[in-house]
């Protein structure tokens, strides 16, 4: 069921339950209260009525003797001096009556009995005329306005509790149906964004919980579009990655594809076989170290710990590992070091390291120099060789590409490893950038102060 | 099949040296070169080919522009290339190629696209000679001397694939997909017994040699 329903609903029974209450509570008061004064006014009458007869007996009391006189006196009296519907009996004798009813009822001990029926009030007193006291003076008082008076009473509060209620339900339908407006708008922005629309925005216009829930509710939108549309360019990055690599990987597959099969289908000369194997081998190996490329690409993308590391450490790990390919191209590779520590995951950072110094003595010339520098803000890896043109500039770092493919090619190069620099600096939360003139040298610069 | 000349443009000398080395075992004449700028230069002086197979991916000049370069000398084009997307193909082929191969490819599949571009262009021998035997191409006649030997259709075409690429072992799959056609339900059982039926009416049991469990290949020496 639904909100708005809920709470109107709920508002409006208290509403009935407490104009019903309030309704019947005070009918039943006010009939109390009129009965009363109808009650007092009656005895009032009554005991006029009784002061009169027994006054008017006392002075006329010398006039008659007997009992005769005495009773068309009392008559008289009765029916002259009296006001009201009365009546006066002596013993079981009616003297007179003016009431309209068959039998009177007995009187009782108490001084004033009183019956009351449903239009009429009854009352009764013994009355003591002409010293003696065997008389019954009745009177009745019509008191059927107090019904009247009730019963109008009664519609007036009932169509008042009735116009209170719908009124009162109005409003709190209205009320409630307006506060919970927004929650069917955000409804329908959660339903649009769930279909994909992650532009989707509220209004925040009311400061109250809804008011907050709206702008609470832009902000987790906001949230989502952000991721979403990361993971959606890493899903394209990932799809591009996936496609390179299963290019890259056809054509070492198709010599040894090719050279295979020329050994077991055909009959060529032992030189020609030998070099068929040879070649197998070497694209098998190619693939292998393509192979461990791409784990240490995983590796990289996954979270690292970063702890204190040697500089010395991480730059004799460096030497030693490039120190063949800077040997066979005759070059030097200078070391400055400013630091002691930094914080990095040390073999993923030698392994960028390393990349960079292959790289550099890649493009130089023999008896150039590689210059590799730590300090507290910086890495650097600088070389005096062929440079990277500008237009390559932008895309170094993807997977797979290569500037000068045939040279690339011919040292072994994959295309990776500025893509898996690229990474490792991510991973540390670091900057990565080159800067490069063709014809005199390129700069690799793994900024550590930095953030991203 | 002899007089052929085969022009080689691949950049990867793994994958030039397998093609150069079965071209050449097929008894094609072929020339390698590894960049389409190269190619270029050296059809200025000679550019008496038959049929060219070219890379898409080369250095300098790459495939579809060498293509260009080769039409107008009557070269027929096959492509080789790892560029599997629809693209590319529809690119090659309308821009004039014979055909076009998506590496990784069975070296046997590059020799019988190969054969039926040469055949379009009608430039293959009218005749084939294997063991004595003269193989009549155009009336589908085989002879030795002036006795014929009467064939069934299939068992001609066997014998017409093996002697094309004698010395060279055929799998039976690729018989029986490239005689019997691809969505041919029986099995290579059929292939094993138009063999036998081969050896006995050209009394070569031995040169028609089997290979343990891959297929046959004629022999000669």
């Amino acid at each position: 069921m639904k909100l708005w329903t809920k709470v109107s609903a709920v508002v409006v029974c208290i509403l009935v339950l407490v104009v019903a209450l309030n309704t019947y509570f005070t009918l039943r008061q006010a009939r109390t209260t009129i009965l009363n004064l109808a009650v007092e006014n009656a005895q009032t009458l009554h005991r006029m009525n009784q002061s009169a007869l027994e006054a008017e007996a006392l002075a006329h009391r010398q006039q008659v003797d007997n009992a005769v006189a005495r009773r068309s006196m009392l008559q008289y009296l009765t029916m002259r001096r009296l006001t009201g519907a009365v009546a006066l009996t002596h013993g079981n004798e009616i003297i007179f009556s003016s009431i309209a009813l068959d039998t009177l009822p007995a009187l009782t001990q108490d001084d004033v009995n009183m019956h009351v029926g449903e239009t009429h009030l009854l009352l009764a007193s013994q009355a003591t005329l002409f010293m003696d006291d065997a008389y019954a003076l009745y009177t009745a008082h019509d008191i059927s306005a107090v019904g009247k008076a009730m019963r109008e009473t009664t519609i007036r509060l009932l169509l008042f509790g009735i116009g209170c209620i719908l009124l009162g339900a109005g409003l709190v339908i209205w009320l409630v149906r307006r506060i919970t407006r927004p929650l069917s708008t955000l409804a329908h922005a959660a339903r649009r964004i769930a279909q994909g629309q992650y532009d989707e925005r509220v209004p925040t216009s009311s400061h109250d919980e809804v008011g907050m829930l709206s702008s609470d509710f832009n902000a987790m939108a906001d949230a989502v579009a952000h991721t979403v549309s990361e993971l959606t360019a890493a899903a394209r990055r990932q799809t591009l990655f996936i496609g390179s690599l299963t290019h890259e990987m056809k054509t070492p597959v198709t010599a040894i594809v090719g050279h295979a099969e020329t050994l077991l289908f055909t009959d060529m000369p032992d030189t020609i076989r030998e070099d068929a194997l040879a070649q197998i081998l070497t694209q098998s190996r190619w693939l292998e170290n393509l192979s461990q490329k791409l784990l240490q690409m995983m590796v990289a993308q996954r979270p690292i710990e970063r702890k204190p590391v040697s500089v010395a450490d991480l730059l004799d790990a460096v030497q030693e590992a490039t120190r063949d390919r800077l040997d066979a191209r005759s070059l030097t590779l200078e070391i400055e070091q400013e630091a002691e520590t930094l914080s990095a995951d040390i073999d993923l950072m030698a392994s960028a390291l390393i990349n960079l110094v292959d790289n550099a003595a890649k493009a130089s010339q023999p008896g150039q120099v590689v210059r590799l520098r730590v300090d507290a803000t910086a890495i650097v890896v600088a070389d005096q060789g062929s440079g990277i043109a500008p237009e390559h500039l932008g895309n170094i770092t993807e997977p797979f590409y290569m500037a000068d493919p045939s040279r690339n090619k011919k040292m072994g190069g994959f295309g990776l490893g500025l893509s898996l620099v690229q990474a490792i600096a991510q991973a540390h939360d670091v900057c990565f950038s080159i800067v490069s003139t063709p014809g005199y040298g390129t700069r690799a610069t793994i900024q550590l102060d930095a953030y991203k | 099949m002899k007089s052929i000349r085969i022009l080689v443009v691949e950049d990867d000398p793994a994958i030039s040296s397998f093609i150069v080395n079965n071209l050449v075992y097929t008894g094609y004449e072929v020339v390698a070169l590894y960049s389409g700028t190269e190619a270029d230069t050296f059809l200025q002086e000679d550019h008496a080919f038959d049929i060219a197979l070219v890379d898409i991916m080369l250095p300098g000049m790459d495939g579809f522009d060498l293509l260009e370069r080769l039409r107008p000398w009557g070269i027929a084009v096959i492509f080789l290339t790892a560029k599997a997307d629809i693209a590319s193909k529809v690119r090659g082929l309308r821009g004039g190629a014979e055909d076009y191969i998506i590496k990784p490819f069975e070296v046997l599949e590059l020799l019988v696209r190969i054969e039926r571009v040469l055949d379009r262009n009608h430039k293959l021998d009218t005749e084939l000679h294997t063991h004595g035997f003269t193989i009549d191409l155009e009336n589908r006649i085989v002879s030795r001397g002036d006795v014929q030997i009467p064939l069934k259709p299939m068992e001609y075409e066997l014998l017409v694939m093996l002697v094309r690429y004698k010395n060279r072992t055929l799998p039976r799959e690729k018989l029986l997909n490239e005689i019997w056609g691809v969505d041919y339900f029986g099995g290579t059982r059929t292939v094993d017994v138009h063999i036998a039926q081969l050896r006995k009416k050209l009394n070569l049991p031995q040169a028609i040699k089997s290979v343990s469990r891959i297929g046959y290949r004629l022999e000669e020496a």
